[in-house]
């Protein structure tokens, strides 16, 4: 785990990031946390992701891939409390494709005794398609 | 919410409007220890904070956003389409979830839109959750989840 000195973070500054491949192991992993994991679609048969239009490989819930995000920003500023996460499921995530959950700084504040980071947040291929992205804020107690 | 007076009628999608802006369930949820580690696991998440039991046990951000309760819906159809899938989601958080936790949940039925751009036309069905927890009446998230609806 990478984590930050955040006094020194500033606009430009990027989250090492949470590289992730999203096998279906994964994906039924976190199905499964609704029990949702034997059920037949889209997230575990590539078939019913083609019949549904998603192309050839079945895909990966969104919230799994929002769930890399936040999980890439706490890896990165561990003290700091995430406020906010906005993320627009653009495209199909794919599974057995590699994924790299990033985060970079827009913007820097302090408020009340408190730095606040605004972050573009994005899950990225290894060819540059970034099917999820958004923004996050972070608020973390100055020190 | 999204303005509808410029779509067609074909477009326009039919649901219970007096549902608009109205709560559509209410459900306590009890937030467990087994619970936060199983989504830390299913993420890859090692930070002992919140993926090995313990005092200072929390919940991974997104672990709400996976919350299917309470299960109220409105029935919304677009008439031009049949193929949903979800179009994003917005977090707020304000405070941890701790083992314990018992989170009251409420859902609204926030909007209801057809929008057309590159790829053709969409239909979005917008739902905002509360949390509040239960001993102390705090705000703890909101979430608000949108999907997608296309031919």
């Amino acid at each position: 785990m990478t984590t930050a000195d955040y006094t020194a973070i500033d606009v430009g500054d990027e989250a090492p990031g949470v590289v992730v491949h999203f096998t279906l192991d994964e994906v039924k992993s976190f199905l499964s946390i609704q029990g949702q994991q034997n059920r037949e679609s889209r997230f575990t048969n590539p078939d019913v992701a083609a019949r549904e239009g998603f192309g050839a490989k079945a895909v990966v819930p969104g919230r799994m891939g929002l769930a890399y995000l936040a999980r890439a920003l706490k890896e990165w500023l561990p003290e700091g409390r995430i406020a906010k996460l906005d993320v627009v499921f653009r495209s199909p995530t794919v599974q057995n494709t590699m994924h790299r959950a990033g985060a970079i700084v827009t913007d820097r504040s302090e408020k009340d005794g408190q730095v606040v980071l605004e972050l573009d947040v994005y899950l990225e291929t290894e060819d540059g398609q970034r099917p999820q992205r958004g923004a996050a804020t972070v608020v973390l107690p100055r020190q | 919410m999204a303005d509808e007076s410029k779509v067609s009628p074909d477009l326009e999608p039919q649901f219970d409007r007096s549902k608009l802006g109205k709560v559509l369930g209410e459900a306590d949820i009890t937030v467990t220890e087994e619970a936060i580690l199983q989504f830390a696991e299913a993420v890859g998440e090692t930070n002992p904070r919140f993926s090995q039991p313990g005092p200072d046990l929390e919940a991974l951000p997104g672990m709400l956003a996976i919350i299917n309760r309470p299960q109220a819906r409105v029935q919304v159809r677009f008439p031009f389409a049949t193929v949903g899938m979800p179009a994003g989601t917005t977090m707020e958080m304000f405070e941890s979830v701790r083992p314990g936790d018992v989170l009251h949940v409420s859902v609204k039925l926030a909007d209801v839109y057809v929008k057309t751009g590159r790829s053709g036309t969409m239909g979005f069905v917008v739902y905002d959750k509360e949390f509040v927890r239960k001993r102390d009446g705090k705000l703890v998230a909101r979430v608000r989840q949108s999907s997608l609806t296309r031919p």
